[in-house]
């Protein structure tokens, strides 16, 4: 039992930091034009939830579940787990995330937006700007190539927080099942990002802290209402 | 002296038989090498390790780089790799890049075992073999001892069939120690590999010894503790008695440090790097040190 105070982070981490971002240059490249056009879809995902309704919710709900499912095949199956054998679960793991949040945006009927301009619909928006557009560059403040450089959709990190994110800015019926992979990637995320010390490690764990947090705000404060109303 | 009765002299001097004199010249090209027990085969003292450094998939660059680095191992007279199924692509890489050297002679193809089910060792070790692109591996060892019990019968019955010449164990950092010992005190095994260097000895309370009585071969994993004693050690001049024995640089003093063991007969350093490579493989030549210089050397490290 001892033994398992012995270990550290690096010891279960099989690869070097230059070939962890390497993996994401020859992702981008093996797939292109996959990067660009999630980008994309991640300026949409924006403009669809600028002023939300239940049916462009549900719109960038899919989108988002679809770049799950992507993400879950082309870069954990097909790229990552070569070099980490571990990342078939997390494969497993996104598909079923984008199964389920499919599942949501087409089959609940009851998808609909919180009260705009609430501090999770704030919060949640500004984190799906985040995700979209300035946490990829960071990548460029850390000398990486713009070939490497982790965009939505097409990149586990952006997309989770970009899903943390739409799960502040609407009511899913399926929200607690819908935050369990997105914290356990977080978590796992900032492990590796540890291990390789990255200083960008502390992102997706801060992410999944304040969605939870806001997330448990949002739900009380949804559960006065219903009980004032009733 | 000629290179035969050289290695003969080293050998001799590392089975305990004779005290080892301070400090052997050796011709020069004169490769250190060690005989395995129990089949006398000799072994160039340096190996080379894959964790970490052999995982890196598909990448054309990369798999350039390693190829690089495998040419100059074998040009400089290395014999063992070691890899396992537990390093990702490491093995893939191993095996792609030893085609395109068109499989030296010299290689020593060591593996592990590293599945909880028994029953799914012969075809981890089929997958293994596919990877490599190789017939049959010199060396199988049952990683970080994990179902040893089931794999060690598999192993056995491979051996008895030809159809592997080694078999072996291992662990690292020092872990499970006390059940190491029982197996080495139990099982027919050739080979125990184990973290053993300058900073991390403690392997020579009882294992080492173990080896020794039993007949069993040592590698050496972890030498430079994933670079850290080297990155240590390099913010200090190098002590005046690595000349007497022809070391250049801090990598090479521990990795002679390790394999001047007597019951040491392989240090597999890893590198993705040719000149690393290159330094590393100058550990293979000229003396090694004796059991006074060991001692100080330990004194020398541990007041850096």
């Amino acid at each position: 039992m001892t033994d398992w105070l012995t270990y550290s982070l690096t010891d279960f981490l099989p690869f070097s930091r230059a070939t962890y971002l390497r993996l994401f240059e020859l992702y981008n490249v093996r797939f292109f034009p996959a990067a660009a056009i999630g980008a994309a879809l991640g300026v949409w995902v924006l403009w669809l939830l600028y002023r939300p309704t239940a049916g462009r919710v549900r719109l960038a709900s899919g989108v988002v579940a679809v770049c799950w499912i992507w993400i879950s095949w082309a870069f954990l199956w097909e790229s990552y787990a070569p070099l980490n054998p571990g990342a078939v679960y997390a494969a497993a793991a996104f598909g079923v995330q984008g199964l389920l949040l499919l599942t949501a945006a087409i089959a609940s009927p009851r998808v609909a937006t919180t009260t705009p301009f609430g501090a999770a619909f704030r919060v949640g928006y500004g984190m799906l700007v985040f995700a979209v557009l300035p946490m990829p560059l960071l990548g460029l403040l850390l000398h990486r190539p713009w070939t490497g450089l982790e965009l939505f959709g097409t990149a586990p990190d952006p997309t989770v927080v970009a899903t943390l994110a739409l799960l502040l800015t609407a009511r899913h019926p399926l929200h607690p099942l819908l935050m369990v992979v997105p914290a356990a990637w977080s978590l796992f995320s900032g492990l590796t990002l540890l291990a390789i010390d990255d200083p960008l490690w502390p992102l997706l764990p801060i992410a999944v802290t304040v969605s939870m947090a806001l997330s448990l705000r949002k739900s009380r404060e949804i559960g006065g209402r219903n009980r004032t109303n009733g | 002296m000629n290179r035969r009765s050289f290695l003969t002299a080293v050998a001799a001097c590392c089975a305990g038989s004779t005290p080892l004199p301070r400090p052997l010249s050796a011709a020069v090209g004169t490769r250190l090498a060690k005989p395995i027990p129990g089949s006398g085969e000799t072994l160039p003292v340096i190996g080379m390790g894959t964790w970490i450094t052999f995982n890196v998939g598909d990448d054309p660059q990369a798999l350039d780089v390693r190829t690089d680095v495998l040419r100059a191992f074998f040009a400089a007279g290395g014999g063992m790799i070691d890899s396992s199924p537990m390093y990702g692509s490491a093995q893939r890489v191993v095996g792609k890049t030893l085609a395109r050297l068109k499989y030296p002679s010299g290689l020593f193809a060591a593996t592990k075992v590293w599945t909880g089910s028994g029953a799914e060792g012969p075809r981890e070790i089929a997958e293994s073999q596919r990877l490599w692109g190789v017939g049959r591996f010199d060396l199988l060892q049952i990683h970080n001892l994990l179902a040893w019990r089931e794999h060690l019968e598999t192993l056995k019955a491979m051996k008895a069939d030809g159809r592997l010449r080694y078999l072996g164990v291992t662990t690292s950092h020092g872990r499970r120690h006390a059940e190491l010992e029982h197996i080495m005190e139990t099982e027919p095994i050739d080979f125990v590999q184990l973290t053993y260097n300058i900073a991390d000895r403690e392997a020579e309370r009882r294992l080492l010894p173990l080896a020794r009585e039993r007949g069993i071969a040592v590698i050496a994993n972890r030498p430079f503790r994933r670079g850290e004693l080297v990155e240590l050690a390099r913010r200090h001049p190098l002590p005046g008695w690595a000349a007497d024995i022809g070391c250049t640089g801090w990598p090479q003093v521990l990795l002679k440090f390790i394999v001047s063991h007597p019951a040491v007969n392989c240090a597999i350093p890893a590198t993705s790097q040719v000149a690393h490579m290159r330094e590393n493989m100058g550990a293979c030549l000229g003396p090694l040190p004796d059991a006074a210089l060991r001692q100080r050397m330990t004194v020398d490290f541990a007041a850096l």
